[in-house]
């Protein structure tokens, strides 16, 4: 673990960005060639519940420090970040509380679609919305980060 | 409309996600993610770096969410059919 970390890499930052935009880029792209519209992907309830979900869970369980990662983790988008034990901890609790925050978006997209059988124009609309809460929550899980916590492992930097 | 494959579709679409959660995990239990420490099974922490580890051991679980979720995918196509949308 060196803390050579003023030694910047074009070649390995450009790469990073590439890499990050167009994993989200071919996901997003692919929907609307599939003819979707992107509007339709964002169900403002079910944003807050996912992100809500990881974000103060996040901070409950490790506080001044998930305070400290805030930067650190945008950093690491876009160069080589330093191996940290505790960083690598938070990316990981951040998929399990992501996986939380999409299933309970679900669960309440159910209980909501449930109780509003009886007006049919608008469980189509209801089952979409569930659906885009677990969309979120498997784009942070698996776009972001598993991208953190493989970046801020010690396998990373060797 | 055919209520009966949409509440079978909304009871199992938590464990078709649960299902695809997982499925970035397949390494998640043989070694740490932060060192690569070899794992064993009922290991909670890291024995090198003391990483805790989040994910269960596996077990006859994957192939209850594997069931759930092909479950919700039928059920879905079900339902879509019911509506006649096709
Ligand atoms: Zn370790």
């Amino acid at each position: 673990m060196n803390e050579n970390q003023n030694t910047f890499d074009l070649t390995d930052s450009i790469l990073r960005v590439l890499g990050i935009i167009g994993f989200f880029t071919a996901v997003i792209f692919g929907f609307v060639i599939a003819g979707g519209n992107v509007i339709t992907l964002v169900h403002p309830a079910e944003i807050f519940i996912v992100v809500g979900t990881i974000f103060f869970g996040l901070l409950s369980t490790h506080r001044s420090k998930f305070l400290a990662y805030l930067p650190k983790a945008l950093l690491a988008l876009v160069r080589k970040p330093v191996a940290n034990r505790e960083y690598c901890q938070i990316s990981d609790n951040a998929r399990g509380y992501a996986a939380a925050g999409g299933g309970m978006a679900v669960i309440l997209s159910l209980i909501c679609t449930m109780s509003n059988l009886d007006d049919p124009e608008s469980v189509g609309l209801r089952v979409a919305a569930a659906m885009s809460g677990v969309f979120v929550a498997m784009l942070l899980s698996q776009g972001l980060f598993v991208y953190l916590r493989y970046s801020f492992s010690e396998n990373a930097s060797s | 409309m055919n209520l009966v494959s949409l509440v079978w579709f909304l009871l199992s679409c938590p464990f078709l996600f649960l299902f695809l959660l997982r499925l970035g995990n397949s390494n998640g239990h043989v070694e740490c993610p932060f060192c690569g420490t070899k794992k064993k099974r009922d290991e909670m922490n890291c024995k090198k770096c003391g990483f805790e580890f989040l994910e269960p051991p596996p077990g006859p679980f994957p192939w209850i969410l594997a069931g759930g979720a092909l479950l919700s995918i039928l059920s879905l196509v079900a339902w879509i059919e019911s509506q006649q949308y096709l």
